[in-house]
């Protein structure tokens, strides 16, 4: 069984989670990878998107493990470093991160034990870093600081979670790391994070192994803009290119790297509000980040195609440039790998969130009794805290995840998603629905409790996406 | 036929001897198999599009499948109605108002009790219906 471990370093890094996320609970499979181990690194413990997609991936492991053999909806399996080395697996979201140490209130200058060294180093000190830099407090980042975060995420090879990365990992595992190269913890975490991988000298289990393993990588240059405020976003194309030189340099030419994906718009973006951290750094989902976790699929797909001792660069294009993109500006892979799932997600998402009052206690397929062959999708499962705290939960971070999609700048919001929502469309699932109940397989065990509604959306909704 | 409809008449008291000649040309004509099976064809027709053809998942007891109900015992009583006038013509335009009068009574016996027995046979051939049903298994209830 082979594992894929993503790296997301950063705010970036937990957007383009979320949104493989979001492909993968709507059916998008991998081919060369049977598990996906999230690691997020950030030092922004409060970050309002790594927060976000934190609660996304606990809430989709809650969701996996109540359903048996998934075979489309949730079918990635989603899990954590702790629970492939523990006995006794748990789902909890902190351990989807890497705890950073020491940058909970503590100000950069205290960090570095500024206060202590001598005049000399103390010059030096200044130098490379500024006033503002040294006066920082990690608890929100590196506020786009990347010469910070390069000093305070040495000290990830430290963690519990990263000893068990290397304990868990395997020879046919293979690595993939996102980063922004325009902000801080990003810019910073991936050169040092590759660096220490292939150098075969982190203290850890299996790193012989890790050394030669296939790793990819994408890169985010600037994809959008912040309004005036302590982080400069003119900044960030002088950044970017100053990075890209070194990453050139030390990453691509020396073949540190396998698969080098590049995404980036600087013509027509969006401009977010300016939070330096913290739980206000929440912005929308943007289709770039759907367009990084589609290289993330690209990159287990040429699995098998890339050779181990070279280093590739890859790009992302759309075949049609346009304001508001479809499903049908994509290539044919991302469009096939896409395509259905998306359709098929948005309406069973937007069945939970206003389709099902209609049915239950009405329609066949939520009735237990003798004649309608249905088991355990009843009035008292929907109102269970199961379904509302999972099912709904999850469904509706997916709709409003399309939302922001739809709303941003390229906007991405494929025209039959919008036709997912109608009163219509919720007839024609609910027949199916009642059609389809008696052929669905019995729950492995009472605790698959989502097993049976999943399973028969998966039917359903596949037969109702081929009328819209 | 002609059995089941001879013991209905028992037992409702409407055969009267002084009008056997109405019965018998009834027997003769078929008249007894024509309501027999207008009633049976037409509640199954009715009932089997409600559950093989009529595909909506939010039908209730009430009204869905008691209008089903009621729409093939009305079908049914007005396809009776047709014919046994049609079987007893000659004697509703008697010219002897006794036997017209009787005869319209039979007309209104035969359409109330095809009524009654296309209620019974819905409510039976529901349940035998429903058990290939996709949509409304779950009804009448």
């Amino acid at each position: 069984m082979s594992k894929l471990y993503i790296f997301a370093i950063g705010g970036t890094g937990s957007r383009v989670l979320k949104s493989l996320v979001m492909l993968m609970a709507a059916g998008a499979k991998l081919k060369n990878h049977n598990q996906v181990v999230p690691i997020i690194i950030d030092p922004d413990s409060g970050n309002g998107d790594l927060n976000r997609t934190k609660d996304i991936l606990n809430n989709y492991q809650h969701i996996r493990s109540k359903i048996s053999s998934p075979e489309n909806f949730f079918f990635q399996d989603i899990t954590t470093t702790n629970n492939l080395t523990s006995s006794t697996p748990r789902f909890q979201d902190k351990d989807f991160e890497f705890k950073l140490e020491r940058v909970h209130q503590e100000k950069f200058k205290d960090y570095i034990h500024y206060s202590t060294i001598d005049k000399h180093d103390a010059d030096i000190v200044n130098l490379l870093f500024s006033k503002e830099n040294l006066e920082a407090n990690l608890n929100i980042g590196f506020k786009g600081n990347p010469n910070m975060g390069s000093i305070v995420l040495n000290q990830f090879t430290d963690s519990e979670a990263f000893q068990r990365f290397g304990q868990s990992f395997n020879q046919d595992d293979s690595i993939f790391i996102i980063n922004s190269i325009f902000g801080g913890t990003g810019a910073a975490g991936y050169p040092l994070l590759l660096k220490l991988l292939r150098s075969g000298t982190a203290r850890i289990q299996n790193r012989e192994v890790i050394k030669d393993s296939l790793i990819g990588a994408i890169t985010y240059l600037p994809y959008f803009k912040l309004k005036d405020g302590e982080i400069k976003s003119q900044s960030f194309l002088g950044k970017a290119k100053a990075a890209l030189d070194y990453y050139n340099r030390t990453i691509i030419d020396s073949k540190q790297i396998n698969a080098q994906y590049f995404l980036g718009d600087q013509e027509n973006n969006t401009t977010y509000d300016n939070h330096v951290g913290s739980k206000e750094q929440k912005n929308d989902s943007h289709f770039l980040e759907l367009a990084g976790a589609l290289s993330i699929f690209d990159f287990d797909r040429n699995k098998t195609s890339i050779d181990f001792k070279d280093s590739y660069v890859y790009e992302f294009g759309v075949e049609n440039f346009v304001n508001s993109l479809d499903t049908k500006d994509l290539n044919e892979a991302d469009r096939n790998l896409i395509f259905q799932p998306l359709n098929e997600f948005s309406l069973f998402a937007n069945y939970c969130k206003s389709g099902w009052q209609n049915a239950v206690g009405v329609s066949r397929w939520t009735i237990k009794n003798f004649w309608t062959k249905n088991r355990g999708i009843t009035k008292d499962y929907f109102d269970s805290a199961e379904f509302k705290n999972e099912i709904q939960k999850f469904t509706q971070l997916y709709l409003e995840w399309l939302q922001e999609l739809g709303g941003n700048k390229p906007g991405f919001l494929p025209q039959l998603i919008k036709k997912t929502s109608t009163n219509e469309i919720f007839k024609l699932l609910d027949i199916s629905n009642c059609e389809e109940i008696s052929n669905i397989p019995q729950p492995r065990t009472k605790k698959d409790i989502h097993s049976e509604l999943i399973k028969l959306f998966e039917k359903s909704t596949s037969i109702v996406s081929h009328k819209l | 036929m002609e059995v089941i409809y001879e013991f209905l008449e028992d037992v409702f008291g409407i055969f009267d001897e002084n009008f056997q000649y109405m019965f018998d040309d009834m027997r003769e004509y078929g008249v007894y198999n024509k309501m027999g099976i207008s009633f049976i064809a037409i509640t199954l027709l009715i009932f089997f599009l409600f559950y093989f053809f009529y595909k909506n998942p939010y039908a209730k007891f009430f009204p869905h499948w008691v209008i089903t109900l009621a729409m093939s015992a009305v079908f049914s009583a007005v396809a009776t109605f047709i014919i046994v006038r049609e079987g007893l013509a000659e004697y509703l335009l008697d010219n002897d108002p006794e036997v017209a009068d009787f005869a319209n009574q039979l007309v209104s016996s035969y359409t109330a009790i095809n009524f009654g027995l296309a209620v019974i046979f819905g409510i039976l051939i529901s349940q035998a219906l429903r058990l290939g049903s996709k949509v409304q298994p779950h009804l009448p209830f």
